[in-house]
């Protein structure tokens, strides 16, 4: 049986846990290519017209995978995290994709943490792997497999590594000197295609980013003490504990912090604003750019306000003294 | 303490009764108008939805008036609503209000300050005995409230003068203002019925049926919404709204507690939409398959521009749409939205319906069968 | 006489400065780019040579503007800036206490927060062309108003009819709506300033503190109704200046960047550039699923620059390779959905 996992959303989070269970199920797992122009052009043409971008996105990369594959693997996942969720369009997403595409041959087992904890994590997995097989010792042990290999992949995130290095092989960038706190969701600054490579573009800057998949957990949770309440949204509270985190330690490596939302992201249109005003509020005010993209977003808009960005960092450490522009570059 | 909440159509009419009672000042915000939301707009997040940025406005508007307190509810998730209040606390920091932020949230989030909450929200030493009389009224003049608007929603199209309905309607719903025991409720509520019942009549039966689902606040608060109702109700449709705050409050209090309607409706969007993906979600993909069951001749489907959940339903229920045949209007509304373009839009629609009722008659009288099941 | 050139080619607008030493402008002009920025440059170097100073050398050139690498290239520029560094540092010069800077031009619009001489924080319209110069102009053509006479009859008006919509197409809708209504001409227009500050405002003002002095530049600045709207925004409570250079501010602002970059010897063509032959073309890239488009920037037959390629395998003589190829081809509209072994630098 062959199983297609669309490129998109929580794909750059989970791919590997998902990938190492389905295989030890025997089942085999095609994902769908990075992006590209054809891809998303089919998300907008499936797209509900308001959704937002990255679930329009991840519509292109399911249609991409229909017809090559037996069934989509499309688990509803509810939440990851005791007492949180994940955002409205994740958990209505099989949903959407059964009645966009009019397709049934959905994987759409729910897997909810939210009230019952690692109880909801373990029978959402055996749901799965019920689909395949009936010996739920079998499912118990691929499931061990796969967590451990994804802890392996967190902790290669956490040195550093970006998902395209470890998914597709891609070469990673030699580090940098200074450093940009690149807050934002994986599935945006993991998607070079639609993020039009803007990792790269700092790098070219002259700068390394820590994203918040570089931060172990337990630092966000505790800089995210620092609200009264979080929000209710898993990856959110997330960007904003990266976000304290790096508010507090005074790492004089770090100069700016860059927020790379998608235009139309409930989640971030709050927590975003969280930021920025706790940004502002702090003893050393960084430089805060926060980058709206969308399937409209212009590459050149954003190498400008990329540039600015950058010239402003400079220009505000050396206090207009020791100020050197970029180099020219054509 | 003088304490002010947000406007969600006539909550300040039950609160109004509430609060004096338990011995609370209350400063009510300044009715919704333009300026609430362009002051709403100018402070919140430019997009966060619709609701918070209006919500917003009347706070700083009754804060200008001399409120010193602000009462809020939280949430859960996953819908935004939850995280307004933690929202609109550090916007009104920020601006360097002093006001005090009451914020009643899950007791997930800390039994304590849920208590504290509670308590402050409740008044100060005050006999339980009198608390409950206290909540059974206003929760009495808030389903009535909502009675009101039901039957001005169906009736319009159905008297010869719609302005004397609206006056009758308006007129009670300023009488409730001062009511002050069950006793008193009970006569008005006798008295409004005769009144309705004893406007004329303009004797029309064929009158298209309506139906509205949607997101609790867009749906239900007309100053936001353009009034949407009455604009379709003096097209000649009959309205009926399948949004109301008693379900809401009845259904965060808990889910068995909500009318055989909405359980129904959760049970119908079944096959759509699995399962619950906050705000109100599943019941506009529920309701709005029970008004299509029930012979309603279409629907509108009124959201905040950008609303997560509703946006869900949207694509839901173009599926709903073409499975049983109906006509959906889809509104998201927010501080862009201009009147002019939604009234054609509205039009529009009820033009189409009643073409579609048209055609169906002739093919009926032409081949005697119903083509459209 | 040290001379020093910015240009700044903007998608409505082409604008010329020629600055002094002491950063003093001796010569500035402002042309229509009219969807042809090679032949702005040259008119507008045309202009410049006519209006050189007795003994004036040019010793440094910047260029700015969305299309500033063209401009670089063609020009020859010592430093290539983006438009909103370059107009800080303009409206620096002009006012050192400045602490905002609002810049309306024709296609997008800035907010710029300075503190203590430093750019602090700044924003650009992310929606649409609803708070830009173009959305003015526009209407102006569709009320039969000469843009140039907008500003003056906006003034006149007693009162303003709110328009609203988010973007142009809404916008305007609402405002054939109002006209249907019945409202006069100087109050639809006075309306339109207004709808434009106001998104101008919730836009890009969003949660940011507006202190004065602001410099209000760009080539809006220019209209007084514009002005006055900003005005009543802020109740008349801000001090609010249009400095004489608005229009040009982009290029001044490349200008004193290029004097500050000082290098040894300037990368200048020379005007002799009006008489080269420059084009630009563009292909599609097929050979990975990307599908770039490529900009070729050349001269006469030979390939001086290009953009636009995700993985960076064009080089000039690829290109003229491939343009030739593409000379005798039907270019296809259908994107590949897979990478043509071989020819594809990314995915290996």
């Amino acid at each position: 049986m062959r199983v297609g996992i669309p490129r998109g959303l929580l794909f750059y989070r989970f791919f590997i846990l998902w990938k190492t269970f389905l295989e030890e199920l025997g089942v085999e797992v095609v994902a769908s290519p990075p992006s590209n122009k054809a891809i998303i052009q089919h998300g907008l043409i499936y797209g509900v017209e308001e959704i937002c971008f990255p679930v329009k996105v991840f519509l292109g990369h399911t249609y991409a995978l229909l017809g090559k594959v037996d069934a989509l693997f499309i688990p509803r996942i509810v939440s990851f995290h005791k007492r949180e969720y994940n955002c409205p369009k994740i958990l209505g997403l099989p949903d959407l994709v059964r009645n966009i595409f009019k397709v049934d041959n959905v994987i759409d087992d729910e897997v909810n943490m939210r009230d019952r904890g690692i109880r909801g994590w373990w029978e959402g997995f055996l749901q799965i792997g019920r689909r395949f097989t009936s010996n739920e010792r079998k499912i118990a042990q691929a499931l061990h497999k796969a967590e451990k290999a994804h802890q392996a992949y967190r902790e290669k995130l956490r040195e550093g590594y970006l998902p395209e290095n470890l998914i597709d092989g891609r070469p990673p960038l030699s580090p940098r000197e200074k450093k940009v706190v690149l807050l934002g969701h994986t599935y945006l600054l993991s998607d070079s295609y639609i993020n039009m490579n803007i990792v790269r573009k700092i790098h070219d800057l002259g700068y390394s980013v820590i994203t918040p998949d570089m931060v172990p957990e337990t630092q966000t949770r505790k800089a995210l003490q620092k609200l009264p309440k979080a929000s209710f949204w898993t990856i959110s509270n997330e960007i904003v504990g990266t976000a304290f985190t790096f508010l507090e330690e005074q790492d004089s490596k770090v100069r700016g912090f860059v927020h790379l939302v998608s235009f139309e992201c409930g989640p971030d249109s709050l927590v975003g604003e969280v930021v920025e005003r706790y940004i502002k509020r702090s003893n050393r005010s960084f430089p805060y750019l926060r980058l709206e993209i969308d399937e409209h977003t212009g590459e050149a808009g954003l190498v400008t306000r990329l540039e600015a960005f950058v010239d402003m960092m400079e220009w505000r450490n050396a206090h207009h003294a020791g100020y050197i522009p970029t180099s020219f570059a054509p | 303490m003088r304490a002010t909440f947000p406007h969600l159509l006539h909550l300040d009419i039950a609160l109004g009764i509430l609060y004096p009672t338990l011995g609370i000042e209350i400063v009510p915000p300044p009715p919704i108008t333009q300026k609430t939301i362009e002051i709403g707009v100018k402070l919140a997040p430019q997009n966060a939805c619709f609701p918070l940025k209006v919500t917003l406005g009347n706070f700083i508007e009754a804060i200008e008036k001399g409120a010193d307190t602000i009462f809020m509810v939280g949430g859960v998730g996953p819908c935004r609503f939850g995280y307004y209040g933690q929202m609109q606390r550090l916007i009104i920091e920020d601006l360097g209000y002093k006001v005090r932020f009451v914020l009643l949230d899950h007791p997930r989030y800390g039994i304590r300050p849920f208590l504290d909450a509670l308590r402050t929200m409740a008044g100060g030493r005050i006999s339980l005995p009198r608390i409950i009389k206290a909540v059974r009224l206003s929760w009495g003049v808030l389903r009535f409230t909502e009675e009101l608007e039901a039957q001005r929603r169906a009736l319009r199209c159905q008297v010869e003068n719609p302005q004397n309905l609206d006056q009758v309607i308006d007129q009670t719903l300023e009488a409730l203002r001062s009511v002050a025991s069950l006793e008193e409720l009970e006569a008005l509520k006798k008295r409004a019925a005769e009144e309705i019942a004893s406007l004329p009549r303009n004797g029309r039966k064929d009158f298209l049926r309506v139906g509205i689902v949607g997101e609790v606040y867009i749906a239900q608060e007309t100053r936001v919404n353009f009034n949407v109702e009455r604009l379709l109700g003096d097209l000649g449709v009959y309205v009926h709204n399948s949004v109301s705050t008693v379900e809401y409050i009845l259904h965060t209090l808990r889910p068995i507690t909500r009318s055989k309607e909405k359980i129904e409706a959760w049970k119908l969007a079944k096959p759509y939409l699995k399962r619950f993906v906050g705000g109100e979600g599943i019941d506009s993909v529920g309701s709005a398959i029970r008004y299509a069951r029930e012979g309603f001749d279409g629907v509108v489907h009124l959201y905040p521009f950008t609303c997560m959940p509703e946006i869900v339903a949207k694509g839901v229920l173009q599926a709903v749409s073409r499975d049983f045949d109906l006509p959906i209007l889809h509104l998201a509304i927010d501080e862009h939205s201009g009147e002019a373009g939604l009234v054609t839009r509205v039009e529009a629609f009820v033009d189409v319906l009643e073409r579609r009722r048209w055609e169906r008659k002739r093919r009926l009288e032409h081949d005697g069968a119903f083509p459209w099941r | 006489m040290e001379l020093f050139l910015g240009v700044d080619v903007g998608s409505v607008t082409t604008k010329f400065v020629l600055m002094d030493k002491t950063k003093r402008i001796v010569a500035s002009c402002y042309l229509r780019t009219s969807g042809d920025p090679i032949a702005a440059l040259k008119e507008g170097l045309r202009y410049i040579e006519r209006h050189m100073p007795e003994g004036g050398v040019i010793c440094g050139v910047g260029t700015t503007g969305s299309a500033r690498h063209l401009a670089g290239v063609i020009v020859g520029a010592d430093i290539v800036k983006n438009e909103i560094t370059a107009h800080a540092v303009a409206a620096i010069t002009k006012v050192p206490d400045v602490r905002t800077v609002f810049e309306i031009g024709g296609q997008d619009s800035k907010l710029i927060i300075i503190r203590n001489g430093v750019v602090e924080d700044f924003a650009m319209n992310t929606v649409c062309a609803a708070g830009t110069g173009s959305f003015l102009e526009h209407q102006a053509v569709r009320l039969n108003v000469p843009i140039e006479e907008f500003g003056k009859l906006a003034l006149q008006a007693r009162q303003s009819v709110r328009i609203a919509g988010r973007c142009t197409v809404f916008a305007e809708s609402d405002m054939i709506h109002k006209q249907q209504l019945g409202f006069g001409k100087a109050e639809i227009v006075k309306g339109l300033c207004e709808a434009l500050v106001r998104n101008f405002i919730n836009n890009l003002a969003a949660s940011r503190e507006i202190e004065d002095p602001i410099v209000f530049q760009g080539g809006v600045a220019a209209n007084q109704g514009m002005v006055q709207a900003f005005r009543d925004f802020f109740g008349g409570k801000k001090r609010i200046i249009v400095p004489e250079e608005h229009g040009v501010m982009g290029a001044w602002g490349a200008a004193i960047l290029a004097m500050e970059y000082a290098p040894e010897k300037t990368a200048f063509q020379g005007f002799s550039v009006v008489e080269r032959n420059f084009t630009s073309r563009s292909f599609t890239c097929t050979d990975c699923p990307n599908a770039c488009e490529i900009v070729v920037l050349k001269e006469d037959n030979q390939v001086r620059a290009l953009w636009g390629s995700r993985c960076g395998k064009w080089t000039p003589e690829t290109a003229t390779n491939r343009l030739e190829e593409e000379e005798d081809t039907v270019p296809s509209l259908v994107f590949p959905t897979e990478c043509v072994p071989g020819r594809c630098a990314m995915h290996g």
